[in-house]
């Protein structure tokens, strides 16, 4: 089945070009073309889509006023921004409603790329209402105590961006966050920020700043949710994951680029159940009741309640951000023993092994999530590392203690 | 009175004419009178000594026996006194000695008594000449009053002669007293007449010529003679000691005021230290209490003082001191406990001898000079420890004075521009006019304001805001100028930093709008002109399809038809069209991206947003400075980059840094341009390295080099070698600035004369505990 695209742009011209320009897709998308926010919202009202591309400076109502509604009213959507203006302003005003911001003069072959992503992603998942849970969310919650963390940090003038790192770090959403917000045409930022401590120099304390206060980008977790027993754990767990991952890479490669993207992947390798056990937690429980009780695996118990796995929601989340597609593609592959077999070292196998390790050593069900026939360390490849790589979560016991 | 040796000789002579004479008579008389001889002979010894005195009384006295003996004696004849004439001898010789000795008793009482006439009349002359010797004129009067004698000296006195006033009996100088003695002198005379007080009286009498003549005139007693009363007495001329007096109490009045109308309190002690006189100053100084003052004892005045002074103590034992030590001098202070301070000075009295008199103590209060010093110590310390620089000269501009901040802004001691005027910091920038209003301003009196641009002594340049006024005297002339100097060198970079920034901004601002301007139309140029290329490799191929297809079928059906269409395909030339359009299409995308990148580059390059320190991908930096920077660089050099991929984001202010690219970029550009001069290009190389904890980056150029001699000025603000207008002296300077300054990095260069020059720029990756600065 055919996608359908909506583009706005007050510049026909612009309209046309891209009608011209995507024309190649026209088997794969339906695409209509709007000169404005108000035919916009009438065309949506006709009919369904599943993206949305707006400029972002518009008359009587720009990108950023139309993305919200579109958000309201039709929340399973893909929002993008593609905008000529790229500056801080209209970059922030879009994060609330849009999921990507792409800045003109932007090749119709990027377009195509994250929009196919997105939608690759989304056809994973069998539940449309999950697509529009996803969709919707405008940020996944953090841990409290970080999220109150950075908010007193910041309340400081003075605080440096190594400060901000050292917490954002340690936070699963926000991380995810300030990578989304990395990726987008940032600044004249191009190509793909997949490092934390790069996403957050690009971006800078002020801009974080303004996130937490002013934009409310960051969320934290409602403490009163049939979940909320779950959530350290899921923390800890990420955490041990990143570490072990980047450990992992360092001693595979000394290429900074591979240590740091394993780190992120590997905090981000989870992100798919922060969004169940917000947006979906009674549901979740009850999976979380059942792992190991039976013949079940974890993703089956997840299919089976949720309809779809943790995996793929939160692969759909990273696509739609618009993060890098190696993070996008391992965080929703990390328990498919294939990324194991790669025989290029990539971040994705530093994240598979950690998972590995890690779970082993956790007890708590959530962080049972591992395919009952995964041995990832009987393949020839990776035997004979596993004695020195499981000593790295010796490794990770004493850094986190000290 | 004693007998000449003639007289003498006439008394011996005498001696044989007595005897003589008594030979005669008793020859005559003998026979008469018996025994007459031996009396006449008696007679004759007795009238020899009795005339000649002792000598000639003996020498008769032993002739007088023999004559007699020989002539009257019964008949001896014999020489030598015969028996009857021995007993003779006795009587004769004793009463020539009786006689001589009568004789000259009575001689003598007759010459005395003549000696005594002789001897008054001697001594009245003398008298006379002694008081005609005198100055004081002498006088008789008798007791009306009436003059009887005066001494001729009188005219000397009185210009009258003794005549003229005794022709008035005393009329003229009773009648000539000064009215205001005419009273006091009449009583005195009645006194001494009536009473017997003796007159002793200092008074004027105008004289003939009619000036004043002060005499002392005096009596003690009167004296009456043949039953009327009189006195003598002298008067003396005193006109020269009155008028000495006159001026001695005048000058000593004088110096009494004197005294005390100086602003010293004086006290003035003898050689055994008691009080001679203090002035009234003293007295007001030291508040002496008037019991004290009238008491001539020297305790309670001492004691009063050491009441009053603070440290008691050191004020007694200097007093001590000094009264032990008679010919030393001192000079001290001393504070009384109200807080008055006074200057003690102290001084012997000596004569040319080194005599001691005594000791003069003077006491000045100096409290309220001590005030101003005190005042002007802190008002000069201000100046002295101004952050302004102070310069005071002459009228002729030498320097006289400069603080401590004109040292250490310009390098200059004092001693060094002592006597020189300010132009030792000219440097030769500012106009000559400038320099001919400021004269002209401050000669007229008034403030002149401006600005200079200085040279230090090493040389740097530096600018100054100057503030110069002339200092007046009380005639209001002018004797300095003050000239208050701030150092605005910081203040005149931070502007033209701010200029820079503003630019920077302005451009950024203006970058941000015609980016979006240029990305609107970029953005569908480039969507329609990849649907070209999409469409063209389709609608080629189609039209290949067609012309393989319809060729055979055509060439059939309608040759002519065919022709006509071979006609047309060569017309049209569709296998140029054909390879050219694919060419086309893909330069037009290449410009469009192209322009896209120049409007991306000068956003970049421009950073409107960057008000924070970002992380900035020093690559990206160096290649938007590059496209920026094209146009200056691409006529005279080529251009190459040589970047290491692995340096992560670099945090800093990322307009500022590519502003530092940028100035040495252009700077590599002109010092190409100065050595190729239109022949073959130069060649302008950056590179990029990751050097652990620095990020580096070099800009090498092929050009001349720097020239030793401003090797260590480059980075000066204001510093430049192109002319005046080209250059404002600030690339370097501000590039350090941002560098060193403001990223904590390194900036510096290598040279070879005639080789070119390169720069190298580190910049930290970690400023950690180093917060974003403002």
């Amino acid at each position: 089945m055919p996608k359908r695209l909506l583009f706005v742009d007050d510049e026909a011209l612009v309209l046309a070009g891209l009608r011209r320009a995507l024309h190649c897709m026209r088997n794969e998308w339906e695409m209509r073309f709007v000169g404005g926010g108000a035919e916009a919202l009438q065309a949506l009202d006709q009919e369904p889509f599943d993206a949305i591309v707006s400029d972002m400076r518009m008359p009587l109502m720009d990108g950023a006023q139309l993305l919200e509604r579109v958000k309201e009213r039709h929340c399973d959507m893909v929002r993008i921004v593609l905008s000529g203006q790229s500056e801080k302003e209209a970059v922030l005003r879009s994060i609330a409603p849009a999921h990507q911001f792409l800045s003109k003069p932007c090749d119709v072959q990027e377009l195509k790329a994250r929009l196919a992503q997105a939608f690759a992603m989304r056809d994973l998942l069998r539940n449309p209402s999950l697509a529009a849970i996803v969709s919707r969310l405008r940020s996944i919650p953090s841990l409290p105590t970080l999220y109150n963390e950075l908010s007193a940090a910041l309340a400081s003038e003075n605080t440096s961006i190594a400060e901000i790192e050292q917490i954002i770090s340690r936070d699963v959403a926000m991380a995810a966050k300030i990578l989304q917000l990395a990726n987008s045409a940032f600044l004249g930022a191009r190509g793909h920020v997949s490092s934390l401590s790069h996403a957050l120099s690009l971006i800078g304390a002020e801009i974080i700043r303004s996130l937490m206060l002013s934009i409310h980008v960051f969320s934290q977790f409602d403490r009163h949710s049939h979940a909320a027993a779950y959530i350290p754990a899921l923390w800890d767990h990420s955490m041990a994951v990143a570490w072990l991952a980047r450990r992992i890479a360092a001693s595979e490669t000394g290429a900074k680029a591979v240590q740091e993207e394993s780190f992120t992947t590997g905090l981000l390798h989870d992100v798919g159940k922060i969004v169940l056990l917000a947006e979906m937690p009674e549901e979740y429980r009850r999976v979380m009741e059942r792992v190991g009780g039976g013949e079940r695996s974890y993703r089956d118990l997840e299919t089976d309640f949720v309809g779809c796995t943790h995996d793929q929601i939160g692969a759909y989340l990273m696509a739609i951000w618009g993060l890098p597609e190696s993070i996008v593609h391992a965080v929703g592959s990390h328990h498919a023993a294939a990324g194991a077999g790669d025989p290029q070292f990539s971040p994705l196998t530093a994240v598979c092994f950690a998972d590995f390790i890690a779970s082993a050593a956790d007890s708590s069900p959530l962080n049972h999530d591992l395919e009952p026939d995964a041995h990832p360390f009987e393949l020839p490849a990776f035997s004979a590392k596993e004695p020195v790589w499981r000593t790295f979560h010796d490794e990770y016991l004493l850094a986190r203690a000290g | 009175m004693k007998a000449t040796f003639g007289e003498r000789l006439f008394h011996f002579a005498l001696v044989p004419l007595f005897l003589g004479i008594a030979l005669l008579a008793s020859e005559l008389l003998q026979p008469v009178i018996p025994h007459i001889a031996e009396y006449l002979f008696l007679g004759a010894v007795v009238a020899s000594a009795w005339v000649g005195g002792h000598g000639p009384g003996l020498a008769s006295a032993l002739l007088a026996p023999f004559l007699f003996d020989y002539f009257f004696l019964p008949p001896l004849y014999t020489w030598g006194i015969g028996a009857e004439a021995r007993p003779y001898i006795a009587p004769f010789l004793l009463s020539a000695l009786v006689a001589g000795f009568l004789s000259s008793t009575v001689r003598s009482a007759r010459i005395g008594a003549q000696d005594a006439v002789v001897e008054l009349q001697q001594s009245k002359e003398k008298f006379r000449r002694i008081l005609a010797s005198l100055p004081d004129v002498s006088w008789t009067v008798d007791q009306n009053r009436r003059i009887v004698y005066m001494s001729p000296k009188v005219v000397d006195v009185l210009g009258y002669t003794s005549e003229e006033i005794r022709a008035g009996e005393g009329k003229l100088p009773r009648d000539n007293v000064h009215p205001d003695d005419a009273d006091r002198v009449a009583q005195a005379w009645n006194d001494f007449f009536a009473a017997q007080k003796p007159f002793d009286q200092e008074y004027r009498i105008r004289s003939k010529d009619g000036a004043w003549v002060w005499i002392h005139n005096r009596t003690n007693e009167t004296y009456r003679e043949q039953g009327i009363l009189y006195a003598d007495g002298l008067f003396t001329d005193i006109t020269p000691r009155k008028h000495a007096e006159f001026e001695l109490k005048s000058k000593t009045a004088f110096l009494e005021a004197q005294l005390n109308s100086t602003n010293e309190g004086i006290l003035v002690v003898d050689e055994n230290n008691r009080r001679l006189l203090l002035n009234r100053r003293y007295a007001e100084i030291f508040a002496v209490p008037r019991e004290i003052l009238g008491d001539p004892a020297d305790a309670p005045l001492l004691r009063h003082v050491q009441q009053l002074v603070k440290a008691p103590e050191t004020f007694l034992a200097k007093v001590d001191y000094l009264y032990s030590h008679p010919e030393e001098t001192s000079d001290d202070e001393i504070e009384l406990k109200n807080g008055t301070i006074l200057d003690r000075y102290s001084a012997p009295v000596l004569d040319e001898t080194g005599k001691y008199y005594g000791r003069i103590w003077s006491f000045r209060d100096v409290t309220e000079r001590r005030r101003n010093e005190a005042t002007l110590r802190q008002l000069s310390a201000a100046v002295e420890q101004s952050p302004v620089s102070v310069i005071i000269t002459d009228p002729s501009g030498k320097i006289a004075y400069v603080n401590r901040r004109f040292s250490e802004c310009t390098g200059y001691s004092f001693e060094e521009v002592r006597g020189k005027t300010p132009r030792i910091l000219n440097s030769g920038y500012s106009p000559r006019e400038m320099y001919v209003t400021l004269w002209q301003t401050i000669r007229g009196g008034k403030e002149w304001r401006g600005e200079f641009r200085n040279k230090k002594k090493n040389g740097e340049f530096f600018w100054e805001l100057a503030a110069i006024t002339p200092i007046f005297d009380r005639n209001g002339k002018i004797t300095h100028y003050l000239s208050v100097k701030e150092d605005i060198t910081e203040r005149k970079k931070l502007e033209a930093e701010l200029r820079q920034a503003q630019k920077l901004e302005g451009i950024g601002q203006l970058a941000a709008g015609i980016a979006h301007e240029i990305n609107t139309p970029t953005q569908f140029v480039t969507d329609n002109v990849t649907f070209f290329q999409d469409s063209w490799s389709a609608v080629a191929q189609l039209i290949e399809r067609y012309r393989r297809t319809n060729k055979d079928y055509l060439e059939k059906a309608s040759p002519s038809a065919a022709a006509e269409l071979r006609e047309a395909e060569a017309k049209l030339d569709l296998d140029f069209i054909s390879e050219e359009i694919p060419h086309a299409i893909a330069q037009s995308l290449d410009g469009a991206r192209r322009v896209a990148n120049i409007v991306r580059a000068m956003k970049e390059f421009s950073h409107p947003d960057s008000a924070d320190k970002t992380g900035t991908d020093l690559n990206k930096a160096i290649e938007s400075t590059i496209t920026v920077a094209r146009n200056e660089w691409k006529y005279v050099a080529e251009m190459a980059t040589d970047f290491d991929e692995t340096i992560p984001p670099v945090v800093c202010y990322a307009g500022e840094v590519n502003q530092v690219i940028l100035n040495l970029v252009v700077n590599a550009a002109h010092a190409i341009k100065d050595k190729v001069n239109g022949n073959e290009k130069g060649k302008i190389t950056i590179r990029s390295r990751n050097r652990g904890r620095f990020a580096e980056i070099a800009i090498a150029d092929t050009g001349m080099g720097i020239p030793e001699e401003i090797q260590s000025r480059i980075y000066e603000p204001f510093f430049t070698t192109k002319e005046v207008g080209k250059g404002t002296g600030q690339g370097l300077a501000l590039a350090y600035s941002v560098i060193v300054k403001k990223h904590q990095g390194k900036l510096w260069f290598e040279t070879e004369k005639g080789k070119g020059t390169t720069f190298f720029v580190q910049l930290p990756f970690e400023t950690a505990g180093h917060p974003a600065e403002k």
